[in-house]
């Protein structure tokens, strides 16, 4: 999939796509027309609240014909072709996009020292957030708390960059490793690790005579945005897991520190053996995850990912714990 | 806080707010990084001369005088509002503007810069200026 030259939308094509008659179309889509005495036409009844991130971000992908990997230029199409004006900026450290829309005109900003990977994810949050407002306005609804539009935003972005549906079909071919899946749909490890789990939950759900093995993800980084006053590599960070039905146990992100591995007749504690300095990946095959009572068979990868040019040191760390079961494979 | 200490401080928030490292801004200016090191943390004794100051507001976008203001080169008028209570009266500005939207992709809370940056968003949507330089 990394292979193929990227189609790029034609601004000439016709019909017009704009992010308006997009959100049209899911407003009429998703809503009914009531006939109202006194109207001479009907009225557009349109509930914003009864629509998910991905529901959109699947009717988006749609829409507007994209093409994987998603790349800048197609986020850039999109954008010409909706008049809105989008500009690569120096933004503060914590801020990686922004928008705003007046009088009819909406300017799009994101972070140009970004890798272009993260760039398309910062432009299509960016993009739901700009959707949002419109659908709440064919809703006639109240602005809705930025908080939740800021998740959901994330959300989309993860799913129109890497569609579970299409990680679902990537996962039966070639498996799970996250690298692999990052590099097939060019984006962040943030976003592969995610909708790996989605993909995997969703085989699960619809083939569950299948073996597809539950998996705990987690990503380790260190945070370079935020530099250390000794001038040394920030320490790694645990910065979120996931986790796919098929454990028999809830878990917050203290208890993915303390899990326990037992590999042959050594007891190791997760998080030390993220933090051991390696070159390669670490695989311990038919080890067992001992946590809350439970011993379960699984198999570990803790993978570091390095950026040379940067720095010696990893810049991340991404560990798979999945779930063995007799007769299951990877 | 000595002149050039506040100065220093002042480079310091411009630099990271645009997200550039120090070396950047020693391939931009042509100034050495080193130097650039030393004007942050106020260790020189001495205030750089203007023309250091004219590469860094070029490269900033803030005008020279904003810049020499700081320095002590030029006088700032007595009854200059704190820069941070200007902002946050910009910012309330902003929020209570029922004809602008917007949006950001931040991590954590809207802090001073992420405000500054709203503001500047907004000026050039609807060509008001809220901010002096």
């Amino acid at each position: 999939m990394a292979d193929q030259a990227p189609d790029i939308l034609d601004a000439t094509q016709s019909p017009v796509c704009t992010v308006e008659d997009f959100c049209l179309d899911v407003a009429i889509q998703h809503g009914h027309f009531l006939e109202t005495e006194g109207n001479e036409y009907p009225t557009l009844d349109f509930q914003r609240d009864a629509l998910t991130p991905e529901e959109i971000a699947g009717q988006f992908v749609g829409y507007f014909k994209l093409r994987y990997p998603l790349t800048v230029d197609q986020i850039r199409a999109i954008c010409d072709k909706s008049g809105f004006m989008l500009k690569a900026v120096h933004t503060p450290d914590k801020m990686r996009g922004a928008n705003c829309s007046f009088n009819g005109q909406t300017y799009v900003y994101y972070k140009l020292s970004d890798p272009p990977t993260s760039q398309v994810h910062t432009l299509l949050h960016e993009l739901y957030e700009i959707i949002d407002r419109e659908l709440v306005e064919w809703a006639g609804a109240r602005m809705r708390p930025r908080v939740m539009v800021d998740r959901e935003a994330n959300r989309f972005a993860s799913n129109v960059q890497v569609p579970a549906s299409l990680v679902r079909a990537w996962v039966k071919e070639q498996g799970t490793d996250v690298p692999a899946l990052r590099k097939a749909f060019d984006c962040p490890y943030a976003t592969a690790l995610i909708q790996l789990k989605e993909g995997l939950r969703m085989a699960m759900l619809a083939e569950p005579d299948k073996y597809y093995p539950p998996m705990i993800g987690a990503i380790y980084e260190r945070r370079f945005w935020k530099p250390t006053r000794s001038g040394r590599a920030p320490r790694l960070q645990l910065s979120f897991f996931v986790k796919t039905p098929g454990f028999p146990f809830t878990m917050q992100k203290p208890e993915l520190r303390s899990l326990s591995i037992q590999h042959q007749q050594d007891i190791f504690q997760l998080h030390e053996m993220v933090m051991q300095e390696r070159r390669g990946p670490l695989i311990l095959e038919n080890a067992e995850l001992l946590h809350d009572g439970h011993a379960l068979p699984v198999h570990v990868i803790i993978q570091p990912v390095h950026w040379p040019s940067v720095h010696r040191k990893a810049a991340k760390v991404i560990v798979q714990i999945f779930r063995l079961y007799p007769g299951g494979r990877i | 806080m000595t002149t050039v200490k506040a100065l220093g401080k002042y480079l310091r928030e411009l630099r990271e707010e645009r997200g550039l490292g120090i070396r950047q801004v020693e391939r931009e200016t042509g100034i050495p990084n080193a130097y650039i090191s030393l004007l942050e943390t106020g260790s020189k004794a001495h205030l750089p001369p203007p023309e250091v100051l004219g590469k860094l507001a070029k490269l900033y976008e803030v005008s020279v005088e904003t810049l020499l203001a700081h320095a002590g080169y030029l006088q700032r008028p007595e009854e200059e509002p704190d820069p941070e209570v200007q902002v946050e009266k910009a910012f309330q500005h902003i929020l209570s503007d029922p004809q602008f939207k917007y949006g950001t992709r931040l991590k954590g809370k809207y802090d001073l810069a992420a405000k500054r940056f709203i503001i500047e968003m907004y000026e050039k949507a609807t060509k008001r200026k809220l901010l002096s330089k």
